[in-house]
């Protein structure tokens, strides 16, 4: 985990802050938060790099926290089911979020995540929401609502999608 | 508690404030909290086959099941109607109506005589100003609901979820 770039040179620390608050900030799950929270979040979060084909985490491992993928791609490889031959199922790329759900309810991990290219992540580790939440109700109750409004609407979609499928012959 | 419906429950066949504890909604919620919800919440008894929200409608209450069953329709009363799914008691639905204005993405129908509390958005904003923290609770138990139901539409959503 965490290899050093090799893409020429390093950006600094500020820089790395600046880039991981500017994800947020165009981020729905950290939309309505009053920017100098963004500001200390994008400060407080911790910067990994994976080379292409790295692991990034194992099936059953615990969740870390929210993860922002600022460039690169992460593979997401599942057992379920629905796809036994544990194919690349779902993909994140740069801008787009994952382990949002372990904000409310932290699990071990249903699949394994490998990174499709060279990719950093930014993360928010559990540690530091759980302090943020403790410290900022009513910002962590925005950040909630925001979880819960994404959902609402992933799930409108999927009905919709439901039910304006062709059915079966 | 105010009353809006065709009957009201009989005095002192229950303590609906208790189901209130119960209802997976409120999970964790101090009994102050769950007192300002009860207080702010219309109740209601409806019918078998009772619309009690359609869709394309604009709303700003949420609902959840006291006792009884309802489904949840698209397209009711059309040639494409799909029933996305049945809740029962302790479900909740309408919930994306109290997070953002927005219309009812479908219809839900009461399967039979069923209590509802309805719970307006209004009433979760006050418990927001007074008990932040608590409001934080209710949402991410809002959004433990949604998660399990998206699981069952897209289970690979939960591959990076957690």
């Amino acid at each position: 985990m965490a290899l050093p770039s090799s893409r020429g040179k390093e950006p600094t620390l500020a820089e790395e802050r600046q880039r991981c608050r500017a994800l947020m900030a165009q981020h729905p799950l950290f939309a309505w938060l009053k920017s100098e929270l963004v500001t200390y979040l994008a400060s407080q979060a911790a910067v990994a790099r994976y080379a292409e084909g790295e692991v990034i985490f194992k099936k059953g491992s615990k969740s870390e926290g929210i993860c922002l993928v600022a460039e690169g791609e992460v593979l997401f490889i599942s057992g379920h089911e629905s796809n036994p031959d544990e194919q690349n199922a779902s993909t994140c790329e740069a801008g787009e979020v994952f382990g949002e759900l372990s904000l409310i309810q932290p699990r071990r991990r249903v699949s394994q995540a490998r990174a499709g290219l060279d990719t950093t992540l930014y993360i928010l580790r559990l540690g530091l929401l759980e302090k943020f939440a403790a410290r900022h109700p009513d910002q962590f109750a925005v950040l909630a609502s925001n979880l819960a409004r994404d959902l609402a609407r992933r799930l409108r979609e999927l009905n919709t999608r439901r039910a304006t499928a062709p059915s079966a012959p | 508690m105010k009353s809006n419906g065709t009957h009201a429950p009989a005095a002192g066949q229950e303590r609906p404030f208790q189901a209130f504890e119960n209802f997976p909604l409120f999970r964790g919620v101090p009994q102050e909290v769950l007192l300002v919800l009860f207080v702010g919440a219309t109740e209601m008894l409806c019918r078998k086959g009772q619309i009690i929200v359609q869709e394309g409608d604009p709303g700003e209450e949420l609902f959840i099941i006291g006792t009884g069953s309802a489904d949840v329709v698209m397209g009711h009363g059309t040639a494409g109607e799909t029933v996305l799914a049945t809740l029962q008691a302790g479900d909740c639905f309408g919930e994306m109506c109290v997070i953002e204005p927005t219309l009812r993405s479908a219809t839900v129908v009461a399967r039979e005589g069923t209590l509802l509390y309805g719970i307006k958005s209004t009433t979760l904003q006050k418990v927001y100003h007074f008990w932040p923290q608590q409001q934080a609770v209710i949402m991410a138990n809002f959004a433990l609901t949604l998660a399990e139901r998206v699981r069952t539409l897209d289970p690979l959503y939960f591959d990076r979820a957690f």
